[in-house]
């Protein structure tokens, strides 16, 4: 673990994310909610930490509630994404050639479609939310994990031992217990942390444009819309939900490389 | 005799290879043209299906009946699915995506003028992120193990976590608000006539888009040219007394490209992805700002047309880079 | 002074000793087999000569050709060596090979890079070369990919690229490994030819003593890092000194009865 960098940012970053998210359910300094307009924009002091926005709420608080969403929304977004994308490659790698076939390329087909141009299809069907984002980006992101998984499960059904547990009659689901998951455990701890990631700067981006979460709810993009009118008088207030989805997502990006040179560090593993 | 078979051989490959590549294409193309159709017909059932009525929701609540069946009748909308997708199809491929439902405008000539945007828009970011982030990526494979490629390879690393909109108000902040040196955003009304205004308009949204993808390209070339320098034909060459350098400009230059190559058929999609985001920060009036101002005011026809004809697009490009891609890589086509 | 002086080289990754305090010299045009198993540092003694080892490793000891101290050179005045004075050929004839690039232009490679010559000369000698190393039809194999050649063709090829430049040194490492038996005899027999025709030194890396023994007459005999013995070839069969040495003799000689048998019978 001391030679893996990687692994071991990653782990603090994430822990310290989770960690401001969980206590933000407790405690915050302030209401995030809370308007104040006689302290608006105010630079940051002992009372403030990070300063005020422009109608006066403590810019601390926002972000430790903005966290909850953005981890929340990863959350359910990996969920659905890794249930979803692992269960259709899979299913694809497993199943007779030309339903593989046609799997594969309708894969392709929604993996063009890109998150964000999803969300804003969606956003134009059922207006902007959480959820209409959280679907958005697990769809999309899912057809990834698919492809993936779909390409790994079939390097192991042709290697040679799963070969030989056919000879001896195992049943499909057998070999998908024994053979498969294990095999593939790893590649899909990797995934997942690389599409909660995803799922971050996806939410972000979307609350920025104004289709994923939607006020009064905190959230890190939103904040850093807001706070782009008044660049002239207070740059620094934009600096902050930036940073913090900075550190968030470098931190998944860091687990997912970690847990990847850690697993197999001589062997390269091929991305394609 | 062996010769005369090898011989045999040798000129029926030859004529397989020319064969192969035409076969090649002419798959890719077919994939390319059914994927398109798929596509839009998905994008077509999701905004003709999903938002209910769409001549309820052009007139209101309050629209009298007879009000209703007109405009139905008058935009087609009584047509089964099918009739109504295929209609739409054999207009679209001739460049024809109709009126928008709520506003009546031409939907091919408004993207085509908003492109004139955000096409140069994604045209200089690309070439910005090509030209800087390949050849730090390969520098920074040739010395992965020392200071310099590791700092570089970290660089990159904090690179893709940062939000594309987060580097655009930041730019902003430090070269329009700070220093004035450019435009903190906007486009010149009179369009490319005044272009150095335009070009000055376009530098920090191009500059904020080529970041991102920069960062991303130089991990692909970082991760190409490692495995490139791995392989044993790389230690082949250098036993014949290449430098690093050298060994790779002359054996790893297509073997490290083709990834990379490869991977900017999915660029294009973040990049017109980056694009709306751009266009948003900076207030540009491209195809991804009328994008977002359609759905603001649920013009279901228009995002339409425009969704489609952004997927025909990225589809497009990919098509090309596959085709190019089995130019270059003989392997992709010999084994079919 | 001899033309190769290796002195207590030492390889080590980080604290693992791979190669222990192992000195051997080579005179030129004389031939030296080295044998062991896999992981006896056997191929990291040739890299570690060639100056190729892998970023993590260490070498401490002395490399001396022609009096040069090559574990002092930079990489790059290792590069001006390396093709033209010393060369050598690896093991895998699919992988040593860039499969993107006409084998005839990666032949035409050193003798562009060390003798300057214009790519139309180097293709012209490409094919010269792949005369000399038994290809068939070399006019028309030089515009071959390496996919569309046999093992063997290949593993010739990679002779061809070694030996492009004339190397006083030529250091050949499980040449015959990757390849049917029926090919094996043919290309060792192509590699003596070379060697007596340029006048070379020989380094030849093996696993298995009888294909070593039809090549050299000095064998080394390498364990866990370390030269256990290092002998003349009749000495070795007829008295090993060492344990290991022992087992080897006595395997070689049960298996070359094997393969006696085997040719006797097969209809090739």
């Amino acid at each position: 673990m001391n030679q893996n960098r990687n692994l071991f940012f990653g782990i603090c970053l994430v822990a310290f994310s989770s960690t401001m998210a969980l206590l933000s359910v407790f405690w915050t300094p302030y209401d995030p909610l809370e308007i104040n307009p006689d302290v608006s924009l105010a630079k940051p002091s002992w009372a403030h930490l990070l300063g005020t926005d422009v109608l006066g709420r403590d810019v601390l608080s926002n972000l430790l509630a903005g966290s909850r969403t953005t981890l929340i929304t990863a959350f359910l977004v990996v969920i659905i994404t890794m249930s979803l994308g692992v269960t259709t490659g899979i299913g694809a790698a497993l199943s007779p050639r030309w339903f593989n076939r046609t799997a594969i390329y309708s894969i392709d087909i929604v993996l063009a479609l890109p998150a964000v141009l999803f969300a804003i299809v969606l956003a134009a069907i059922r207006g902007p939310s959480t959820l209409t984002a959280v679907i958005a980006i697990s769809i999309a992101t899912s057809a990834a994990v698919a492809q993936v998984t779909r390409r790994e499960v079939a390097v192991v059904l042709n290697s040679d031992f799963v070969l030989a547990a056919k000879a001896c009659n195992s049943n499909k689901l057998k070999i998908v217990q024994k053979h498969i998951v294990p095999n593939i455990r790893a590649s899909l701890f990797i995934q997942a942390s690389g599409a909660a990631a995803i799922a971050i700067l996806a939410e972000s981006t979307l609350s920025y444009l104004g289709l994923g979460t939607t006020p009064p709810a905190p959230s890190w993009g939103r904040m850093l819309a807001s706070s782009q009118q008044y660049l002239l008088i207070d740059p620094v207030v934009a600096l902050w939900p930036g940073l913090a989805i900075i550190i968030t997502v470098l931190g998944f990006n860091l687990l997912g490389d970690g847990v990847r040179e850690a697993l197999d560090p001589t062997l390269r593993k091929s991305k394609s | 005799m062996m010769l005369e078979m090898h011989t045999q051989l040798r000129q029926s490959r030859k004529n397989n290879s020319l064969q192969n590549l035409v076969l090649y294409i002419v798959r890719r193309f077919t994939l390319f043209v059914g994927s398109l159709v798929a596509a839009s017909a998905l994008v077509f059932l999701l905004l003709r299906i999903l938002p209910g009525d769409l001549a309820q929701a052009k007139l209101g609540i309050d629209a009298s009946p007879d009000a209703l069946m007109q405009t139905r009748s008058e935009f087609g909308l009584d047509d089964p699915l099918i009739l109504q997708f295929l209609k739409w199809l054999s207009h679209a491929s001739r460049g024809d995506l109709g009126v928008s439902m709520l506003t009546g405008v031409n939907i091919t000539q408004e993207i085509v003028s908003k492109a004139t945007v955000t096409l140069p828009l994604i045209g200089l970011a690309s070439a910005l992120a090509l030209i800087f982030a390949i050849p730090l990526g390969m520098y920074s494979a040739l010395n992965f193990r020392q200071r310099k490629g590791i700092t570089i390879s970290a660089v990159s690393q904090l690179g893709i976590a940062i939000p594309t909109f987060w580097v655009g108000v930041i730019l902003v902040t430090i070269f329009s608000v700070k220093f004035q040196i450019f435009p903190s955003g906007g486009f010149p009304d009179a369009g490319w006539s005044s272009w150095s205004s335009c070009l000055e308009s376009l530098v920090l949204p191009a500059t904020t888009l080529a970041l991102g993808q920069g960062a991303m390209l130089m991990r692909f070339a970082r991760s190409a040219t490692i495995d490139v320098i791995q392989q044993e034909y790389f230690r082949t060459a250098r036993a014949t007394g290449l430098t690093r350098g050298q060994a790779l400009q002359i054996h790893g230059m297509r073997n490290s490209l083709l990834p990379v190559v490869s991977v900017l058929g999915m660029q294009i999609a973040t990049l017109i992805v980056g694009a709306i985001i751009v266009e948003h920060v900076f207030a540009l009036p491209g195809i991804g700002q009328m994008l977002l101002q359609d759905v603001s005011i649920r013009d279901y026809t228009k995002v339409q047309g425009t969704v489609a004809a952004t997927t025909a697009a990225v589809f497009f490009v990919s098509f090309l880079i596959d085709a190019i891609l089995g130019l270059l890589n003989p392997k992709s086509r010999a084994s079919q | 002074m001899k033309f190769l002086e290796v002195e207590n080289l030492t390889i080590s990754f980080g604290n693992k000793v791979v190669v222990n305090s192992v000195s051997f010299d080579l005179a030129a045009g004389e031939r030296l087999g080295v044998i062991g198993e896999s992981g006896s540092g056997k191929t990291m003694i040739a890299l570690a000569v060639i100056g190729l080892l892998p970023d993590t490793a260490t070498a401490t000891g002395s490399i001396r050709l022609a009096g040069e101290e090559l574990l002092r050179l930079s990489d790059q005045q290792m590069s001006a060596y390396r093709g033209k004075q010393l060369a050598m050929v690896f093991q895998e004839p699919l992988t040593a090979l860039n499969p993107l690039m006409r084998v005839g232009k990666q032949i035409a490679q050193p003798l562009l890079n060390h003798d300057k010559v214009s790519r139309k000369a180097g293709i012209t000698r490409a094919i010269e070369l792949c005369a000399s190393v038994g290809l068939p039809d070399p006019e028309h194999i030089v515009r071959a990919y390496p996919h569309q050649l046999s093992g063997g063709q290949r593993q010739r090829i990679g002779l061809a690229i070694a030996i492009a430049c004339s190397p006083k040194l030529l250091i050949v490492d499980e040449p015959t490994t990757a390849l049917d038996v029926t090919v094996q005899k043919e290309v060792l027999q192509t590699i003596n030819d070379l060697v007596e025709q340029q006048g070379s030194s020989l380094i030849f890396i093996s696993h298995d003593l009888p294909v070593v023994s039809t090549m050299a007459e000095d064998i080394a005999v390498l364990r866990n890092g370390e030269l256990v013995e290092h002998a003349n070839i009749t000495a070795l069969f007829n008295n090993p000194q060492h344990e290991y040495s022992k087992k080897l003799v006595d395997l070689a000689r049960a298996t070359e009865k094997e393969f006696s048998d085997f040719t006797k019978s097969s209809t090739l």
